[in-house]
């Protein structure tokens, strides 16, 4: 029919040539048309129309592809979509279902559907680059006109998925990265940044894009095994009032820092340090070994408060709260019992403290204040036994003192005195009187250098002690002994002079007091309790310790489930036993297997005699 | 070859000579009946003349050594499954006796009268216990389990492993499938020392189970994890 012929030259025409057609014109030629028989319609004009379209943009998009970047390809597929659409509204019948519709469809099929791995992949200019580029509105153009095509949305998610992971893999395979655990965590806690600026920004927020992305970091997180140690670092970092700086040897950190899209920027004022602990609990989320970063968690933060390194008890409390929130109260039962220690402790100081001022004070000439924290077993990380070693004469008094009245107070109690884990400010008079923190032993061993020391024999500043005598007048073991006059004479302050000067410490070496000791700060600290991250040694070591406890609690799942199921059949068992242990942690099939056996062999269980897979619970 | 060790270990010392497992009668043995009242002295009941044959001088019940002589007027290895069929029927307690009771009643329930005639009812029963497919059968399932338990050691829940495999090759019939190739497995993984009672009843139902090239055992199944080892034991070999 020549009046469609003339129709479709006319409609192709404008796009060739600038020519204004008679919109007025068409369309009333087209609702004759609709008005004459829909199937009229639909046989003679929009069939051959769809056709000519279809071919039409097969053609121009592949000409437009080839001598176009991806972003400049979908600008101009975005206008010209945009005047297609408005061509149609305009000039066909809409009320005809799906030929509005449908005729878009062509379209978009033929301009992105058709491409859009190609456009994805393409080279230099693809997702990947404009990623990279954080070009926002392009990626938002893309998606837009992605999300039109059947699978386009999809695509993207998988592609932008893909990325992440590729990136966080990056990260977390870095060796430079894996020897810097506040790196390794600022890291990533900048690409989370960055995907989560993504997907706000240019994907609408959409929420397969985040369950994809977070499904990548679950991956990216689980690679490196020493993650959930590194996570409770970083927060132990920022939780004592450390800036975020990394340590000496990657200065790089702050150069990418400052890359657009993810900045983490300086930690100081309070909502910072809470926004950035909120982050890394994010971080947190995704491990599947949470029962690990408890227990660094647990060290880290008995570290911080035994010394009084937590910048802001409130902000503790905040994270225990986080915690208690993803992962129950069992996990952070402990914690908070060490928070009550810290405070009970305080009570119980300022009693003390008011009882010897009525007393004992005056009393020896002597006064030592006492900075007392009691703690209560079970809720502390065990440590090593520690040593009973001799205390001078002062510090025992009013150690036996505090004892006394403690346990007047409580009876029925037992206190271990764990003397390691304290420290001493101690008076020194050298060229000047410099006040020195530092730990019990060191204390112990100084004290003998004083008149009516231990060896003072009438020598006062000249005392001289071998090792052995020092061993012997304060109990000190041999091992111990070593590494503490180690520290007392030949490290960065050499409070005591050793005879021979060689650099390993002997048992048959001498000390004196280094009459020539001096230094810049009058009030300093001997020892460095910050915590800090593992040997190689020290990790494997806790691994195999989580390892042993998980056992019990396999076995304690299993026997939950079977005795709430009565029976069940092995397949079913394993998944219910992980979905109960998956806030802790992901225990291996075969490891659950056997715990299954062990709990036959105990006759916990028994296998069914008419199905060898299925399990019944013996009561 | 594999089974040399076992081989040559004397088979009295293998079932029946532990001598730290021989109970006193007084108390320790639970199944005992109350010592009979002294019968007359001379009985005419054949099952009782052949309790009187091989019963031990000083204990009322069959001893090891009758149980050696018994195997000889049976003209039957000791080693033979058909005593550990007999002691299956017997109700037997404890391993290398058979007290006074067991014996009169089960033997009785056997119809035999002799060890001629009990010999055949033996090899009968041996042969409708093990012979075609009647390892499937639920009465074979009862003395396959009953070998196990009848074997243990008095106070211990598992088997150590020479005797496993003793009793494999007495209790399983001879071809029957994965017998060789787990003896292998066992023989050169010395790391195991024993079997469960879960282990030894799984392993009848994986003989029938699992194909020899195994291409139907799932390693995620319920299957004792000493099997996913032996398969992997076997894919290796």
């Amino acid at each position: 029919m020549p009046a469609i012929a003339w129709s479709l030259s006319n409609w192709n025409g404008p796009r060739f040539r600038f020519r204004l057609i008679d919109r007025n014109l068409l369309r009333s030629m087209t609702f004759i048309l609709f008005e004459i028989g829909k199937d009229i319609y639909a046989e003679d004009f929009e069939k051959p129309f769809k056709e000519e379209m279809q071919l039409f943009y097969a053609y121009e998009s592949q000409a437009f592809l080839e001598a176009n970047s991806c972003p400049d390809y979908l600008k101009k597929v975005e206008a010209r979509l945009r005047e297609e659409y408005d061509r149609v509204h305009s000039c066909l019948p809409s009320d005809y279902a799906g030929g509005e519709g449908s005729i878009k469809q062509v379209a978009e099929h033929e301009l992105i559907g058709k491409h859009k791995e190609t456009l994805v992949d393409k080279d230099g200019s693809g997702l990947t680059r404009l990623l990279e580029d954080d070009k926002v509105d392009d990626l938002k153009r893309m998606y837009d006109l992605f999300s039109r095509v059947r699978g386009g949305g999809e695509l993207l998610e998988d592609r932008v998925a893909l990325f992440c992971l590729e990136k966080g893999k990056e990260i977390v395979l870095s060796t430079d990265n894996q020897a810097d655990p506040l790196l390794y965590v600022r890291k990533l806690l900048e690409l989370k940044e960055r995907m989560d600026h993504f997907v706000k920004e240019a994907f609408k927020g959409e929420r397969a894009f985040t369950n994809k992305t977070h499904r990548s970091f679950s991956e990216i997180l689980n690679l490196y095994a020493r993650s959930p140690e590194y996570i409770s670092l970083a927060m132990d970092n920022y939780l004592r009032g450390g800036k975020g700086s990394s340590s000496a040897g990657s200065r790089g950190g702050s150069a990418s820092s400052s890359k657009v899209g993810g900045t983490l920027g300086e930690v100081v004022t309070e909502e910072q340090v809470e926004a950035v602990l909120e982050k890394c609990l994010q971080l947190f989320r995704f491990l599947s070994e949470k029962d690990m970063f408890e227990r660094y968690y647990k060290q880290h933060l008995a570290k911080r408060l035994l010394y009084d390194r937590s910048q802001s008890e409130e902000m503790e409390r905040k994270v225990i709260q986080m915690l208690k929130t993803e992962c129950g109260y069992q996990f952070t039962a402990k914690l908070e019992g060490m928070f009550k220690d810290v405070g009970t402790s305080k009570d119980v100081q300022e009693r003390f403290g008011q009882l010897q001022q009525l007393h004992e004070r005056r009393e020896s000439g002597q006064i030592v204040d006492l900075q007392i924290k009691v703690l209560t077993t079970g809720y502390w990380p065990t440590t090593a036994s520690s040593q009973v070693y001799r205390l001078p004469a002062e510090v025992e008094a009013v150690r036996g003192s505090f004892e006394r009245f403690y346990l007047n107070q409580h009876n029925g109690r037992k206190l271990t005195w764990q003397l390691a884990q304290g420290s001493a400010d101690v008076k020194a008079k050298y060229d000047k009187v410099y006040q020195i923190n530092m730990p019990t032993q060191h204390m112990v061993v100084l004290m003998l250098f004083n008149e009516g020391g231990a060896g003072a024999a009438g020598g006062g500043e000249g005392a001289t002690l071998t090792l052995a005598e020092i061993e012997k007048a304060t109990g000190l073991s041999q091992s111990e002994l070593k590494r503490v006059m180690q520290s007392l004479a030949l490290s960065n302050f050499k409070l005591l002079s050793k005879e021979p000067k060689t650099k390993e410490v002997e048992a048959t070496d001498k000390f004196t007091v280094n009459k020539g000791f001096t230094n810049r700060m009058i009030k300093f600290k001997m020892s460095v309790v910050a915590a800090t991250k593992e040997t190689n040694e020290e990790h494997q070591a806790s691994r195999a310790k989580i390892q042993e406890d998980r056992g019990p609690q396999i076995d304690a799942a299993i026997v939950r489930v079977m005795k709430s199921r009565k029976t069940m059949n092995h397949n079913d068992l394993m998944v219910e036993v992980t979905k109960q242990l998956q806030s802790r942690f992901t225990p291996h099939p075969g490891d659950i297997k056997k715990r299954i056996e062990g709990l036959i062999g105990r006759e916990f269980l028994t296998r069914s005699t008419s199905a060898m897979n299925v399990y019944e619970y013996v009561a | 070859v594999l089974l040399s060790t076992v081989e040559q270990m004397p088979l009295k010392d293998l079932f029946y000579g532990r001598k730290k497992d021989k109970p006193a009668t007084t108390g320790s043995v639970p199944a005992a009946p109350p010592p009979v009242p002294p019968k007359p002295a001379v009985s005419k009941d054949p099952v009782v003349i052949m309790f009187e044959r091989y019963k031990e001088s000083d204990e009322d019940r069959i001893g090891p050594e009758g149980i050696l002589l018994l195997c000889q007027d049976m003209q039957i290895e000791p080693t033979d499954v058909k005593i550990l069929i007999l002691a299956w029927r017997l109700n037997a307690e404890t391993q290398g006796y058979f007290t006074r009771g067991e014996w009169t009643t089960g033997v009785s329930a056997l119809r035999a009268d002799s060890p001629s005639s009990l010999v055949s009812r033996l090899a009968s029963l041996d042969s409708q216990l093990r012979s075609g497919g009647a390892t499937r059968s639920p009465a074979f399932k009862e003395f396959y389990r009953f070998a196990f338990r009848f074997s243990r050691t008095m106070g211990q829940k598992g088997l150590e492993i020479d005797s496993v495999k003793a009793l494999l090759m007495i209790v399983m019939p001879p071809g029957h499938p994965h017998v060789h190739k787990l003896l292998e497995f066992l023989e050169s993984t010395p790391t195991i020392r024993g079997f469960n009672e879960d282990q030894w009843t799984s392993f009848l139902l994986f003989s029938h189970e699992i194909k020899e090239d195994l291409s139907n055992f799932d390693p995620d199944g319920a299957w004792p994890s000493i099997y996913d080892d032996y398969v992997t034991f076997c894919t290796k070999h």
